[in-house]
């Protein structure tokens, strides 16, 4: 017996020393698990903010409502009085509460109304907690740029989901010993890592000069019956973007749930008394950045980067003069200009004043293939800008060179670019033939408040100093002799080009459906902003869709930036001014007629047939690059008797 | 004659000094006879410092029974010997009761002290809950006041939004959006430096303004 008590004695102890001693990190281990509570602690995600600190997206916290199914007592009654409250259905509340779970949210994020009112009906198994939500405070503005964030405060597109890592910060813990009813142990352990903020993003971007961009982009979109648009404004020697809207007339396809029209200034008052917005569609926020992720033909805007790099090889001198037909033949295909106009003999001003395209051919023809793509590159066409948005595109050259390819790339058709690689192309020339990266994003702000500014890109200098001025000269001719006369500024000097391209449809292209563009910088003698907007798929040539909205843009910047108007400069040396000028106040009329062609003019059929995504490719939705496989050539037949387009009067009065 | 001196606690006499008028004086002592008893008594009193006081004192009264003489110079209470010190010789007994008594003193005192460091831990415990309390209440005040400067961000963000501003001056105040700017620039006749490109209007009401439309007369 004595044996057998000695024994258990032993054998307890034994236990005891293995429970206690041995296995000891074991047991603790499965004791921590029990009474150790780990919390994660959000972090703040970041703001971000235009370039004057004011908020374009905010994280606030918001309240969630949550069950807990074990601890509802009567379902039906708690789903009757919550349902009311969240706006939601009773039997959907119902299903909620019945889940077999400890956890099911009711309603994520809710305003403080809402929370306050679920918290006076103090029903059991209902609770709440605190979860942060992201508001952009100026509405749309800009909402492409930033682009969304999820229920679960990760960035979904646009700059929240390329600095997602950056806004959303470290998330900090808490580990606390809990009692059985799930109170905190007082004097238990209780571990806290702090969570740390995410940094607040700064933008180049100035609201007021977004706002005032949406406005006139708006106004021409509506005014030149476009289906999208894309405007951007760029600070000249610091390649920084004040200002980029994108905006689409609503479809089925591009309109949301959350798109909110936006509004254009009435033509008159309302019973009331106050100015009403204009009545009937009004274009849309896109759903995304067109300006970096959708590329299009440019068109005569091209002919900045074909004319530059002709004169920086000196294959041209300002003051060389061309016989410029009515119509030139390339290969096997007939060109001919915009307008019906005899046999011109125009210097390169008035190649460019006019928007030649047959002047342009013949200069693309002494550059050659080889120079014209190395300075098309060097513009930064082909490439994507060092801003890496989201999406972005490298635009599109033409990999395979065709007969005519010498003919339709130096004037903008069968290449594709996009709108930033286009404006940095003419900042390029308005900084004195520098090439400054543009830039979107000033810096950040991180928890500690103190500003990161992003590490400034290297400049290159694609033409020299004589050539931009001399095309400073030339592109000043444009808007004040040229096609271009919408665009001007006055009193400023404005340097600018305007642009129609065609827009392929059904394999091939038709008139009628251009991609009208204006691209300008002022003021020309000293530059300090560079502009561009484009209209895509309007009836309308660039002279009248795009560069009224290019002068109230370039207006609006100039005077909010106190921009002094300069001391007159003289043109060039050695560039001739404009001596003839076949644009009406108007610009390129959408009337030029055709010429009865003596031969078939086709659509060129072989040009970039191997560079050229298929459409509704990923990343090229409504991208305007004609298609390979399906290009079927058009014939226009006989000139075409389009009516003349009447201008809406916008609040301008232009 | 003086009285025997008797304590209570110990069992010790002292014989009484002889008188000095005795008729019938002692006779002395011889000499060797006092030496030896001097011996005999220097050693009693060594044996006597290493016994305890109880045995001390029942040696005393042993030796006085066994008829030793006192020591003369003793009972006739010289200097000497009321210098010598008396050697109390304590109960066994008592001693053991008082060292009991001491413990229990001791036990008490610890038992004491133990119980009153344990309400300490406890008060400290206690004053740690509710300061715990007290934080958890402060850190709550704390996340309500962020949230609530969030949202009174937000407030402002949203008043500061240009089209509720274009909206508001359109509708509530009539306000209609400048269709042109007048760019002035004043130049400073016989000035050496560049033209004054300031593009601002001059504003009315300014009290420079009769100054600046004397400058600005003439220019278109």
């Amino acid at each position: 017996m004595l044996v057998i008590i000695v024994a258990s004695f032993v054998a307890i102890g034994a236990r005891l020393a293995y429970i206690q001693g041995i296995n000891a990190k074991h047991y603790l281990a499965v004791g921590a698990s029990e009474w150790e509570h780990t919390i994660t602690l959000d972090a703040t995600r970041g703001a971000i903010l235009d370039r004057n600190g004011d908020e374009l997206a905010i994280s606030t916290p918001q309240t969630t409502i949550y069950a807990d199914p074990y601890q509802v007592t009567n379902p039906d009654l708690e789903a009757a009085k919550l349902a009311p409250v969240l706006g939601l259905t009773v039997a959907k509340l119902r299903s909620e509460l019945t889940e077999p779970a400890g956890f099911v949210y009711l309603a994520r994020t809710q305003p403080d109304a809402v929370a306050n009112a679920v918290t006076k009906l103090k029903l059991a198994g209902i609770y709440n907690l605190q979860e942060p939500k992201r508001f952009n405070p100026a509405g749309q503005l800009a909402l492409p740029l930033l682009g969304e964030v999820g229920t679960d405060g990760n960035g979904l597109s646009g700059l929240e989901a390329e600095y997602n890592s950056t806004l959303a910060g470290t998330p900090g813990k808490l580990v606390e010993e809990l009692d059985p009813q799930g109170g905190q142990v007082a004097g238990g352990l209780q571990e806290y890592q702090a969570p740390k903020a995410g940094s607040d993003l700064v933008l180049t971007i100035d609201s007021s000069l977004q706002y005032e961009a949406e406005q006139a982009l708006a106004q021409a979109l509506v005014a030149s019956h476009g289906k999208s648009g894309i405007a951007m404004l760029m600070d000249t020697k610091t390649g920084d973007l004040l200002a980029v809207a994108d905006l689409s007339m609503p479809t089925a396809a591009n309109t949301s749930s959350s798109a909110i029209p936006v509004a254009i200034p009435s033509l008159g008052r309302n019973a009331a008394g106050d100015w009403v917005s204009e009545v009937g569609p009004q274009p849309v926020e896109s759903p995304g950045a067109s300006a970096f992720d959708e590329v299009y033909e440019p068109g005569s805007v091209m002919k900045l980067i074909t004319i530059s790099a002709a004169l920086a090889n000196k294959v041209i001198i300002p003051s060389d003069h061309f016989l410029i037909p009515n119509t030139y033949q390339v290969g096997p295909t007939v060109f001919h200009d915009a307008e019906n106009h005899p046999t011109e003999d125009w210097s390169v001003t008035d190649i460019l004043a006019n928007s030649s395209n047959i002047g342009t051919m013949q200069i693309a023809q002494r550059l050659g293939k080889t120079r014209l793509l190395q300075y098309m590159r060097s513009f930064g066409i082909g490439t994507r800008s060092d801003i890496h948005f989201p999406g972005e595109s490298d635009g599109l050259l033409p990999s395979y060179w065709s007969d005519t390819s010498i003919a339709t790339v130096p004037i903008g058709q069968g290449i594709a670019v996009t709108a930033i690689q286009m404006l940095a192309a003419y900042n390029a020339i308005a900084n004195g033939g520098i090439y400054v990266a543009p830039r979107l994003v000033a810096g950040t702000i991180n928890a500690q408040g103190k500003l990161v500014p992003t590490p400034a890109v290297p400049t290159h200098r694609v033409v020299s100093a004589t050539v931009a001025d001399e095309m400073r000269t030339m592109l000043e001719q444009v808007v004040t002799n040229g096609t271009g006369t919408s665009g001007a500024i006055p009193p400023y000097s404005v340097a600018g080009k305007t642009g129609t391209a065609l827009v392929p449809l059904n394999g091939g292209y038709e008139a009628g459906h251009y991609v009208a563009s204006f691209a300008g910088y002022a003021p020309a003698e000293a530059p300090s902003i560079t502009a561009m907007v484009q209209i895509y798929d309007t009836p309308n040539f660039g002279a009248t869709a795009s560069a009224p909205a290019f002068a109230e843009i370039g207006r609006d910047a100039l005077t909010q930036l106190q921009v002094p108007v300069p001391a007159p400069q003289p043109p060039a040396p050695g560039v001739p001014l404009a001596t003839t000028s076949s644009a009406n106040p108007f610009g390129e009329l959408p009337s030029a007629a055709l010429p009865t062609p003596t031969a078939t003019v086709t659509a060129p059929a072989s040009t970039t047939v191997s560079s050229v995504p298929a459409s509704g490719s990923s990343g090229s939705s409504g991208s305007t690059v004609p298609t390979s496989a399906t290009t079927t050539p058009k014939t226009r037949a006989g000139p075409a008797t389009a009516t003349p387009t009447t201008l809406s009067p916008g609040p301008s009065g232009t | 004659m003086s009285e025997p001196l008797r304590s209570e606690r110990f069992a010790v006499t002292v014989v009484e000094p002889r008188p000095q008028s005795s008729p019938n004086p002692r006779p002395s002592r011889p000499k060797a006879e006092r030496a030896a008893s001097t011996r005999a008594r220097a050693k009693a009193q060594a044996r006597e410092a290493r016994q305890p006081r109880h045995a001390v004192a029942k040696g005393a009264k042993a030796s006085a029974a066994a008829g030793l003489e006192a020591d003369p110079l003793e009972a006739e209470g010289t200097p000497q010997s009321r210098e010598r010190h008396l050697q109390l010789v304590a109960d066994r007994r008592q001693l053991r009761l008082a060292r009991r008594h001491r413990a229990r003193l001791l036990l008490g005192m610890a038992a004491a002290c133990a119980v009153m460091v344990a309400f300490g831990l406890v008060y400290l415990r206690v004053i740690a809950a509710q300061r715990q309390f007290t934080l958890d209440n402060l850190n709550t005040q704390v996340a309500q006041q962020e949230a609530t400067y969030q949202r009174l961000q937000l407030q402002v963000a949203e008043l500061n939004a240009p089209d509720r501003i274009v909206g508001y001056a359109e509708s509530k105040l009539g306000m209609v959006p400048s269709t042109s700017v007048p760019v002035l620039t004043p130049s400073v006749a016989g000035s050496s430096t560049s033209v004054d490109t300031s593009p601002t209007q001059a504003p009315a009401g300014d009290a420079d303004y009769p100054s600046i439309k004397a400058l600005m007369a003439g220019t278109p």
